[in-house]
């Protein structure tokens, strides 16, 4: 089944959401712990002067631009560049949490079965979600956000940013 | 401090204030304080933040809660400040109100996203911590406007 158009984003950037969610959960990110507080994860853009209890991943699903594929067809390869904002209680949960990310996003943890920068998109309108394309995740990068003056929230701030690569054939 | 004392009526004192509260709300019915709540809506197929993929669905439950349209409460307008205004970059310094609710009114509304004020919608932004007077508490609710029609 191919899918087109805006249904073919939500499901991109919902598959990539899931797909980060579940590897923090095989490593147990969401498990309540006494050495840290709860970590949560929310599928939305931050708005910068909205309270935020860490620590929080919140996705942001941000530019895109595309260029044809070929002469002859609308075939386009679509970049979406999407961030991971990562607002952790302390440096060593910001540090490690950011390394997690990049890695399950770059496809380097086989302990949780990410050994190729891949997403796959599944259709999430069925019962029971297949896979129906795949897109490459390339140019992964972290940065470590700084601010002049921080709101408490925001001292110990990381950024994720992928870009996602889509070969839409438009057939 | 909050507390109890055998001086201190606190249902008098309940009464005085929306008695207060009421003489200084607008008559008209629209123009009292509405409480509103942002939509709770589930759906059998839903994406991570609980949108349907499919645009045409019903709602499997909506559990947002009816409009409350209340005259207890007192509201303070804080006009937006002379030297700002509308720029190229957005609103800054909105006006904004400062809500005023008894303890067993706030429990009505304490849940709220936004206000209607004769006309115009106020975002709520923060819940001051309470203050008391003996068994009474009284809560302070800030909003900033959305639109000034």
């Amino acid at each position: 089944m191919t899918v087109h158009g805006g249904l073919r984003q939500r499901l991109i950037k919902d598959s990539l959401f899931n797909l980060v969610r579940d590897g923090l959960t095989d490593l147990g990110w969401f498990e309540a712990s006494p050495a840290r507080r709860d970590v949560k994860m929310v599928a939305k853009l931050i708005p910068l002067t909205e309270e935020i209890s860490p620590t929080t991943i919140a996705m942001a699903p941000l530019d895109q631009s595309e260029r044809e594929l070929e002469l002859g067809s609308s075939a386009a390869e679509i970049e979406w560049e999407i961030y991971f904002d990562i607002f952790a209680e302390n440096e060593a949960i910001g540090v490690h949490l950011a390394g997690d990310v990049k890695a399950i996003l770059g496809g380097r943890y086989p302990d949780i079965g990410r050994t190729s920068p891949v997403l796959p998109v599944y259709d999430y309108r069925q019962a029971t979600p297949s896979v129906i394309f795949t897109c490459d995740l390339q140019d992964i990068s972290v940065d470590r956000a700084l601010l002049e003056s921080p709101r408490p929230w925001q001292q110990y701030w990381w950024q994720i940013r992928v870009v996602v690569v889509d070969e839409d054939l438009g057939y | 401090m909050a507390g109890t004392d055998p001086n201190f009526s606190a249902a008098e004192f309940r009464d005085a204030i929306r008695f207060a509260m009421k003489m200084g709300s607008p008559g008209a019915e629209e123009d009292k304080a509405t409480f509103r709540w942002n939509p709770s809506r589930t759906f059998s197929t839903a994406d991570p933040a609980g949108q349907p993929y499919d645009w045409t669905s019903v709602p499997a439950s909506d559990s947002t809660p009816p409009d409350v349209v209340t005259d207890l409460v007192a509201v303070e307008f804080t006009g937006r400040p002379q030297a700002s205004g509308i720029t190229s970059m957005g609103t800054f310094d909105p006006s904004g109100v400062t809500l005023t609710i008894l303890d067993e009114d706030y429990e009505d509304v304490k849940t709220a996203n936004e206000v209607l004020l004769g006309g115009n919608t106020y975002v709520i932004r923060f819940h001051a911590p309470p203050t008391g007077l003996f068994d009474a508490t009284v809560h302070t609710i800030y909003a900033e406007a959305v639109d000034e029609s």
